[in-house]
């Protein structure tokens, strides 16, 4: 029997074929697979690069039901490790990106892990200046504001 | 960047961080600050938050997770007497763990009197009527 596919289309108007278990994993997709069957999806504000990425960790987090009860395509201990790679390999604006949609798609997991990311990026750095470089922000502080919200916290640096 | 980010998902960012992460970013950016700093669900949904100098500045009081149990709120009068907020967090633990939640707000009704009788400023006081809201809403 051949597994039911989908179509999703990114903001570029490009198709990618999923299989529908694969894209359920999306609370939104998975509405939308029921409420209108056989027909594309667009996926108006991702980016194909971002669509990709996102079915890629599907792909890989889809539990198979293969008759045999349900079973991870990969036992839990891997699949942590691959997340980890897999959110090493992408750089920070796309990180945000894939961070936006995950939430827009509600893929919870995804969600978590970029999340997790994100927050270990800010743990690694050693001051706020080094937070500021890292994700771009522009600094709107005076040297006073900020020595008033370090003296406020017993912040050491 | 991460300041454009909608404000459940910095919150979702800011809840995976450490205090002394949190404090960091605190002096990054404005937006980043006031929401740690001024938002009395995030604040009272960091278990801890970042440590204060209690006292010193007249501002000397700290939100603990609504689960805490009564012995921790015990413990940390011991250690902070001076803050009067600790009494509300006293009643808090008492009224969820034993009470219930009509008694747990009339504690908040003379609390609400013991606070406004005692120095602490408007601000304050307005700001627990504020996360008393959220709590009875959740």
């Amino acid at each position: 029997m051949s597994k039911k596919m989908i179509v999703l289309k990114s903001s570029e108007g490009v198709s990618f074929v999923v299989e529908e278990a694969v894209a359920r994993q999306s609370k939104i997709i998975s509405f939308l697979v029921e409420e209108f069957p056989d027909r594309e999806l667009p996926l108006t504000n991702m980016t194909s690069e971002i669509l990709r990425k996102t079915i890629e960790y599907c792909k890989k987090h889809v539990v198979e039901d293969d008759g045999g009860g349900d079973s991870s395509s990969s036992s839990s201990g891997d699949l942590k490790e691959w997340d980890v790679k897999f959110v090493a390999e992408i750089d920070q604006p796309r990180l945000m990106d894939l961070l936006m949609a995950a939430n827009y798609l509600d893929i919870p997991s995804l969600l978590d892990v970029t999340c997790q990311k994100v927050a270990d990026t800010i743990a690694a750095c050693n001051d706020e200046k080094e937070i500021r470089a890292t994700f771009n922000i522009e600094n709107d502080f005076t040297e006073e504001e900020v020595e008033a919200i370090r003296m406020e916290n017993q912040y050491p640096i | 960047m991460i300041d454009s980010l909608p404000l459940e998902l910095i919150e979702e960012i800011l809840l995976k961080l450490d205090p002394i992460s949190l404090a960091m970013l605190q002096c990054a950016d404005k937006s980043i600050n006031s929401h740690i700093s001024n938002d009395p669900y995030f604040k009272s949904n960091v278990e801890g938050s970042i440590p204060k100098r209690c006292g010193s500045s007249g501002d000397g009081y700290e939100f603990r997770q609504p689960s805490s149990s009564a012995m921790e709120v015990d413990e940390k009068v011991a250690h902070d007497d001076k803050c009067i907020f600790s009494l509300s967090l006293i009643m808090r633990g008492i009224g969820k763990i034993s009470l219930g939640k009509r008694l747990l707000v009339e504690d908040e009704t003379t609390l609400k009197r013991k606070v406004s009788s005692s120095s602490s400023s408007y601000d304050k006081f307005m700001n627990v009527e504020r996360i008393n809201k959220i709590r009875r809403v959740t």
